[in-house]
């Protein structure tokens, strides 16, 4: 009988303790799966009472009379909310990665490119295995594979290289580097080489202008850098590279756990070319010389559950010569009657993002902190410059919810101030610029969702500034599905762009010639407006996903700066747009898994440019009327062998007239289409991996870039009049080596 | 330009064709727990010999593996997967191997 009361007691304790305890599991979707997340932080909304989940992702918390609400968290994914009394026990919360104060969706999975289905805005993600797909070297390889972007030479001596969206130049696109503003004003013009390839988790593409969260800039689009983070898996990573034309790089990074609400990542960079290639013989060195160091600390501190930071710094010393081969073998440069050019820069930049939570998780505070220096000398020949900027930008965004969740609707707003402080002092031989800009900008952006089918964001922003009072961008988005899993999905964008240009540190490659600049009087900023829509459609076919995307996106600029290099081959003119500059792009693609582990991708551009110069509206120099790309991928069974094949056809346009100058230094006023191939090879190890590859595999080149290379302190020497790649068939080989 | 692209589409297929020997699939339940165990799995045991394929599925736990059988058998791929740190259905992780795992892959640790 004794037994019997012992073992009532027991069940009824155990059946007080079930009522009085909630349990569940927090899970994480990848690749379709429910995966558990441990260490994810569960506690009472409007409380301090919780608890985590065991390495199983599982918990369980004692029933709270005060709550009903209770909320799942984790570093990097976005918060949920379980009313409890009428919800299921055990509790199953499914978290979505999202860094919370992060503005744009961070997607870094295989397969490659991916175009996002569920943004409001039109964007391409470049995951971390389509950039490995171009093992060399920095930002500029990283788009040899995206239809979106284009990447040109700026010129036939520094080496630069530039990106266009959209066919306009990539100052109309706001680059970001974690959603931070960054690589603004003097690093233009050779920004790409300021990131390493093999430091990016991936990147995001957004074609039209972003949100205005970000600022007023992005006419064109946005190009967001996500790198590597303090939490990654990698403990060390070192990648090694060499090419045929003598260059090497090193990379290496490492992520560690410094203490459990801290971690930290260290990645470095060197790279080096010290060998003068002359393939054209045309007494000018292809590549330029270059040796750069680039280091980076990243922080993650995350003290408690209402607040997470993220901060580091980075440091940056490149130098770069190039010119005549004479130039470059003379020991005492600073003498030498040869032609030369030179670029010594140093960058430093620091940032912080700060996030607070509130016990409404839908609520949050985010401040982002950012500072950079940027220091230019070069010499072009006998041109002298001498840049330094000094930026401080801050931003302050407050998200919180218009009216609580209720269905499956849901309508937040965003509103924020921000400073953007620049300080430019540029020489340029005997002409000093100097700017001081204090830009304060208020904002408030309104989104608007119902269920995963429609979304839109209608922003507005003002910002303040001495030269011309208020300018004020609204901007408009909008996403619709036609169904729940989004196999069909439209978009519209319309919005305005800002921009204040940098005359001489964006035009540094005209230096690369004997033009003489003639500046009129302009006004401060550009004005653009973009207008974009895009369709997007999933159909399965013999059991796999074929993706199809068209979109079209139409710029128009109601003030402009132009650098009119049509009137007279030995000059520039800059001057405000007299006149119409727009551009229509109209890009299609299609992307599918011909077999389970060969993927195709087949897309085609038409660019429309046209601009005012010389009085007269034509096509926009050195820009391809076309562009094409096909693209296959092979990966074997157990992934040990990967095979990458891109072929990027480029149409043809128009090269300014050089018919007033000398015969023999005449150019044609057009260049034809041409093709350009790449391939790589990656052979997988346990711990490491081995590619070779090829870039520019046909040896495909503009022939005599240079006008009167042999004369080039004479009046018609120009080494900036460049549509086609300048090096010939590249071969590389490298290794990757992971500890994780 | 024609001989490069024959070149590049007829190694896949060459190999293709090499991977369609005879083969068999066991499945061995795994002490996996969080992603970083499961590329740690798919990765290290898919360079074990006679392995050709791994997938491993998080919720059960269970590793599929596509091997051969001249070269390998079901015992020889779970003391592979113990070799890597991981329990394989009745085997026990390998000690030393178990220690060298990051921290979210231990069962007694919280990550993060």
């Amino acid at each position: 009988m004794k037994k019997y009361h012992l073992f009532l007691l027991l069940l009824l304790q155990a059946a007080l303790l079930h009522a009085q305890t909630i349990e569940g599991k927090v899970s994480e979707l990848a690749d379709g799966e429910k995966v558990p997340l441990p260490g994810a932080t569960i506690f009472w909304v409007g409380s301090t009472i919780g608890t985590t989940t065991a390495s199983d992702g599982t918990f369980s918390l004692k029933k709270n009379s005060k709550y009903n609400k209770l909320v799942a968290s984790f570093v990097g994914y976005a918060s949920d909310t379980i009313a409890i009394p009428n919800a299921d026990n055990p509790l199953e919360f499914i978290l979505a990665p999202n860094a919370q104060i992060d503005e744009v969706q961070v997607i870094g999975r295989e397969p490659g490119t991916q175009m996002s289905r569920m943004t409001a805005i039109q964007q391409q993600v470049i995951s971390g295995a389509e950039l490995r797909k171009a093992a060399c070297c920095n930002l500029s390889e990283s788009f040899q594979t995206n239809a979106s972007v284009d990447v040109n030479y700026s010129d036939a001596v520094t080496g630069a290289k530039q990106i266009q969206l959209l066919g306009l130049a990539g100052t109309y696109t706001q680059m970001m580097t974690e959603n931070i503003p960054n690589l603004r004003g003097l690093a233009g013009v050779y920004k790409l080489g300021y990131v390493p390839g093999s430091w990016m988790e991936s990147i995001q593409v957004s074609k039209g202008t972003s949100q205005v969260v970000n600022g007023y800039e992005s006419t064109t689009g946005q190009i967001n850098i996500e790198y590597k983070k303090p939490t990654d898996k990698d403990r060390i990573y070192a990648n090694g590279y060499v090419n045929n034309f003598g260059k090497y790089e090193l990379n290496a990074n490492s992520a560690f756990k410094v203490s459990d609400k801290s971690q930290s990542i260290v990645l470095a960079h060197f790279e080096n070319l010290g060998v003068i290639n002359d393939h054209n013989h045309d007494g000018f060195t292809d590549d330029p010389l270059v040796r750069q160091y680039n280091l980076m600390n990243r922080w993650f501190y995350h003290p408690n559950q209402n607040v997470e930071m993220r901060f580091g710094f980075s440091v940056l010393d490149e130098d770069r010569r190039g010119g005549q081969t004479a130039f470059l073998k003379d020991n005492h440069p600073e003498s030498s009657s040869a032609y030369g050019t030179g670029i010594k820069t140093q960058r430093y930049n620091v940032y912080s993002k700060t996030g607070f939570f509130f016990k409404d998780p839908s609520t949050s505070i985010g401040i982002i902190a950012d500072g950079t220096y940027h220091h230019q000398d070069a010499f072009f020949g006998l041109n002298k410059y001498e840049g330094t900027q000094k930026s401080l930008y801050i931003n302050s965004i407050l998200q919180a919810p218009v009216v609580k969740t209720k269905n499956n609707v849901e309508q937040l707003l965003n509103t924020g101030i921000s400073l953007q402080l620049d300080n430019f002092d540029e020489v340029l031989n005997d002409s000093l610029f100097k700017r001081t800009d204090a830009i304060p900008g208020i904002f408030a952006q309104y989104t608007l969702s119902i269920g995963t089918t429609f979304s839109l964001i209608a922003g507005l922003r003002g910002d303040y500034t001495d030269k011309e009072g208020f300018i004020v961008t609204p901007r408009f988005h909008l996403r619709k599905a036609f169904d729940e899993n989004s196999n069909t999905v439209i978009r519209l964008s319309a919005g305005r762009g800002w921009r204040q240009p940098n005359l001489v540190s964006e035009n540094l490659s005209l230096l690369a010639s004997s033009r003489q600049a003639v500046v009129s009087p302009y006004r401060n900023f550009e004005d653009g407006w973009n207008f974009g829509t895009s369709l997007l459609k999933n159909i399965t076919i013999a059991g796999r996903t074929l993706t199809a995307s068209i979109d079209f996106y139409h710029t128009l600029f109601n003030r402009q700066i132009i650098a009119d290099i049509d009137i007279n081959p030995q000059k520039i003119y800059y001057y405000e747009l007299d006149g119409r500059s727009y551009s229509n792009s109209f890009q299609a693609e299609v992307k599918y898994f011909l077999l389970e582990n060969l993927e195709l991708t087949g897309a085609y551009r038409i660019n429309d440019v046209k601009v005012t110069t010389d009085g007269k509206l034509q096509q926009k120099p050195f820009t391809s009327k076309y562009k094409g790309l096909i693209s296959a991928s092979y990966a074997t069974q157990n992934h040990h062998w990967k095979f990458d094949l891109t072929a990027q056809f480029n149409g043809p346009g128009r090269i300014p007239s050089t018919s007033s100058n000398p015969d023999h230094y005449q150019r044609p006023e057009s260049f034809e289409a041409y093709t350009l191939m790449f391939a790589q090879v990656t052979r997988s190890f346990k711990r490491f991996d081995l590619y070779i590859g090829s870039e520019n595999l046909t040896g495909y080149t503009q022939k005599h870039p240079v006008i009167a290379s042999e004369d080039p302190f004479g009046p018609y020497f120009d080494a900036s009049m460049i549509w086609g790649p300048l090096s010939g068939k590249m071969f590389y080989a490298g290794f990757r080596y992971k500890l994780f | 330009m024609i001989l490069v692209l024959a070149i590049a589409l007829s190694v896949p297929t060459l190999l293709m064709a090499q991977s369609k020997a005879k083969s068999e699939t066991v499945t061995i339940k795994t002490s996996a727990i969080c992603n970083t165990c499961k590329q740690r799995i798919e990765n290290d045991l898919s360079f074990a010999k006679g392995v050709k394929k791994v997938t491993l599925d998080l919720k059960s736990q269970n590793a599929t593996v596509l091997y051969d059988p001249a070269k390998t058998n079901p015992d020889a791929v779970r003391k592979a997967i113990t070799l890597i740190g991981y329990d394989a259905d009745t085997l026990t992780a390998d000690e030393k191997a178990y220690n060298k795992l990051p921290g979210c892959c231990k069962k007694d640790n919280l990550p993060h």
